[in-house]
């Protein structure tokens, strides 16, 4: 995600201040206008806040959000910079309701979604903008990447400005008990306005998530959670490209932009909360060495994601690396709720390559029980952009040589 | 003194011609004031050729709801035959101030003897007319008056009968086009479940429903067409034309605006006042008191004064006054005036009960218009919206393939319903504002401040 679209998104935070001032005095409204049936007193003190407390200021998101102290690229999301108090790199995460586009519109007119699209004759009509409404960090969904290195002694400062209590779990990593992040059970939760700081020394290295600890059903549905990165103290082999991808699943009513956290009928699948043609390409140079981190934070499903044109080693799971003799090669890895699968290659094959989700339903975006035509891309779809060293060289495979 | 004698005779049979050019001005203004309409009277051959040719002018262009009210008032036959009321009251007006014609009576005597032919002759007149006619002509003004207001009710009956035909019909044919719509509209729904059950999406279950459907609104739509050609037929009645009479249009949409009605105080008063019923009963009182003082006038009916001449077989003539009278022993006409007196408690009982039922009625009237007013407002301000919104929606995303077109046939079947409703109710609405029209006396919509008791 580049910095100034980051910026938008941030806007859209504040907006959302006013928005939601407006919408709950249009819900008193609704309520005058509409006798109800008296509620037990219990149900009452039940009721939940939707998705923004009104009485709850949102803070703007703090100034090292997109500060590239790493070498992550988490398409579509922004790194979080962190500062140095003595030997502890501090990071500030505020989780927050936040405006999102999960699908921006049309794909731009000669984009390779766009040539793809009018290739194929594919249905009109599927490109309508779809805004959610959904709690993320710092102005972001899914939160912003957090890097770090094996050894690095880490302060993760976090601030509730979600409408209920929550907590951060930080997925994979082996911390203290009461650094764990299982809101009420290693910890209390953090109420709204309130904030908690974990601490921690990172023993292990490898790709891992953060994701709400509280109430994880709907929280983590409603889009909290991110990718959390340790690099080991040395790499042992070099790494051109290196991607991070944060698989989650939603379900939308048409029109409604609210989550349905209830549902086990996910129609919304999305790479770092974006839904394809908005998906970015992942583009690197023939001959790079491509790493590509998954994490799957959806409620439900596993999704095996495919590369073509590719055989790729699974290097690594949400264990961290993968000895090289443990290693296996395959082109679809299989990533499932809660875990991280590691895929690398050589980017030998020059192209566009499909990169998507093989449970074929989730390469679409969300459509109805209705007659199908050829529909777009849209869901866990995108490209790996492999741009060619030599322009119309011929084509070789790696066993016909070095190329 | 011929002189005297000729000018007497003249001023006791002078006026006795029938003239109602005065009566019928009166019932024309009225006319013209409350329903904006000029009556015609086609008392002869070129009178109704020139009224037919003006309602003919009228219907070949198509006609509004005021030209259709206009029609009514030249056309009605009901409504010509009530103008004859008029003439016919107003000959007993006349009637009523003519003097008896005197008596003469005359006896011849033939003798079987000598002498002469004897002779004996009266004249008389019958002076009872002098204190009997003045009273005899108020009862006889009172019931022209009476007649009058019955012709201006008529007026209203049938403008507001007009009117209510009028709209009645307009109404329906928008219904009735609505209806078409729905009708195509299940068509191609069922067409669509035909259509999606291809692609695994709908069972016979649904496909069987949907035919019922169609079928129900086929129906509706043939009960419609009936209720359509019945609602022509009395328009065409209600216009003084020929029931199966189809070669005119109506032009024009029932207006959607609601009244600015008065206060219901305000329509109350008014009424009480000006509505021809109450009018009527009220002149009613009046002539039961011109009746009760003409009974009273009777107790001496028939007093005859004159002059008697007598010549007998002698020859001998003699001239003298003549009086007769009924003395009043046996029948001082105490019956007649009981009755007449129990008349005039009867018409005064009569119009107060008359006053409460105006009273509710227009109340219930008020009411009834206000309620719809009311209906019919939050129809097109809120439901209307909130399903084309609906709509709205639907199309936007069924066209993101987000949602089935079931959803949107569904948005679609929702307004066309609501249409219907609204129609429904704007029909019931102008109807009851007929209703009240009728029932006040003029048009509701009409200026009242400071009228109502003009």
């Amino acid at each position: 995600m580049r910095r100034r679209d980051f910026l938008k998104n941030s806007a859209l935070i504040l907006g959302s201040l006013a928005i939601a001032k407006n919408g709950a005095a249009q819900d008193i409204h609704i309520h005058k206008g509409h006798e109800m049936p008296p509620m037990p007193h219990d149900m009452k003190m039940h009721m939940p806040l939707g998705w923004l407390d009104p009485n709850i200021k949102l803070s703007t998101p703090p100034p090292l959000m997109g500060k590239q102290m790493g070498y992550i690229i988490t398409p579509n999301v922004l790194p979080l910079g962190y500062e140095i108090d003595k030997n502890v790199k501090v990071f500030s995460l505020i989780a927050q309701p936040v405006e999102h586009y999960i699908l921006d519109g049309e794909p731009s007119e000669g984009s390779i979604w766009d040539k793809v699209h009018k290739a194929k004759g594919m249905m009109p009509g599927m490109y309508l903008p779809k805004k959610i409404k959904g709690w993320g960090f710092n102005g972001s969904i899914p939160g912003p990447t957090i890097e770090a290195y094996e050894g690095d002694r880490v302060r993760l400062i976090v601030k509730n400005e979600l409408p209920e209590p929550t907590s951060i779990h930080w997925h994979g990593l082996e911390v203290p008990n009461e650094m764990d992040g299982a809101g009420g059970v290693t910890q209390p939760p953090i109420n709204p306005g309130e904030t908690f700081i974990y601490e921690f020394t990172l023993y292990q290295n490898g790709t891992f998530m953060y994701h709400s600890g509280f109430n994880e059903k709907k929280q983590v549905a409603m889009g909290l959670g991110g990718m959390f990165i340790i690099h080991p103290k040395k790499y042992k082999q070099k790494i051109d490209k290196d991607f991070a991808i944060l698989i989650q699943e939603w379900k939308f009513i048409a029109g409604n932009e609210n989550p349905d956290v209830t549902s086990t009928d996910p129609n919304w699948f999305t790479f770092n909360a974006k839904a394809a043609p908005s998906t970015e390409i992942l583009t690197v140079n023939q001959g790079d060495r491509v790493r590509i981190r998954f994490g799957n934070l959806s409620n439900q499903n596993a999704h095996p994601i495919h590369l073509h044109g590719y055989t790729w080693n699974i290097v690594g799971t949400e264990g961290g690396p993968i000895p090289k003799s443990a290693q296996w090669p395959g082109n679809t890895v299989d990533v499932s709720p809660g875990t991280v699968r590691d895929v690398e290659f050589n980017a030998w094959n020059p192209g566009y390559w499909h990169f998507h989700c093989h449970k074929l339903h989730h390469t679409v975006n969300a459509h109805a029980d209705m007659p199908m035509g050829v529909m777009p891309m849209g869901g866990m779809t995108t490209f790996l952009s492999v741009i060619p060293k030599e322009k119309d060289a011929r084509w070789r495979h790696p066993r016909e040589g070095k190329i | 003194m011929r002189c005297f004698i000729f000018t007497i005779i003249l001023f006791l049979t002078g006026c006795a011609s029938v003239q109602i050019q005065e009566e019928w001005a009166k019932v024309n203004h009225y006319s013209v004031e409350q329903t904006g309409v000029k009556i015609k009277w086609q008392q002869s051959e070129e009178d109704a050729k020139a009224s037919n040719e003006e309602v003919r002018r009228l219907l070949d262009s198509g006609i509004t709801m005021e030209e259709a009210v206009k029609v009514a008032l030249l056309n009605n036959q009901n409504l010509q035959a009530a103008f004859e009321e008029i003439g016919i009251a107003k000959a007993d007006l006349v009637q009523a101030g003519l003097f008896s014609n005197p008596n003469l009576s005359a006896l011849f005597r033939f003798p079987f003897g000598a002498g002469s032919t004897g002779i004996e002759a009266s004249g008389s007149l019958n002076i009872a007319d002098f204190w009997q006619i003045p009273i005899r002509k108020k009862v006889a003004a009172a019931r022209l008056e009476s007649a009058m207001l019955r012709v201006s009710e008529e007026i209203l009956n049938t403008a507001a009968e007009a009117k209510r035909a009028y709209i009645n019909y307009s109404a329906l044919s928008s219904i009735r086009d609505e209806l078409m719509r729905t009708k195509d509209h299940m068509e191609e729904w069922k067409d669509h479940l035909i259509y999606r059950k291809q692609f695994g999406y709908a069972s016979e279950l649904d496909i069987y429903m949907a035919t019922a459907s169609v079928i129900e609104t086929e129906l509706e739509f043939a009960k419609i067409e009936s209720e359509l050609l019945i609602s022509r037929y009395r328009l065409n009645r209600a216009l003084g034309l020929s029931f199966e009479q189809s070669d005119y249009e109506l032009v024009g949409d029932l207006p959607q605006e609601i009244i600015q009605l008065p206060e219901l105080e305000q329509l109350i008063s008014y009424a009480l006042v000006n509505r021809p019923d109450i009018q009527i009963a009220r002149k009613h009182v009046e002539d039961s008191k011109s009746a009760l003082a003409l009974e009273r006038s009777r107790i001496f009916s028939n007093v005859e004064i004159g002059v008697g001449y007598e010549r007998d077989t002698d020859r001998d003539e003699s001239i003298g006054p003549e009086i007769s009278l009924h003395l009043p022993i046996f029948d001082q006409n105490q019956a007649q005036i009981a009755k007449a007196e129990y008349k005039l408690r009867q018409s005064e009982k009569k119009l107060n009960a008359k006053i409460g039922k105006v009273k509710e009625e227009v109340s219930v009237a008020f009411e009834r218009l206000r309620q719809l007013g009311k209906k019919m407002n939050i129809i097109k301000t809120q439901i209307l919206p909130a399903r084309d919104a609906a709509i709205k929606y639907a199309e936007k995303y069924f066209n993101a393939m987000q949602i089935n077109m079931l959803y949107l046939l569904e948005a679609q079947q929702n307004l066309l319903e609501t249409n219907r409703d609204y129609l429904n109710t704007l029909k019931e609405y102008h109807e009851q504002a007929i209703e009240l029209e009728r029932l006040t006396g003029r048009v509701v919509a009409k200026e009242f401040k400071n009228q109502a008791t003009n």
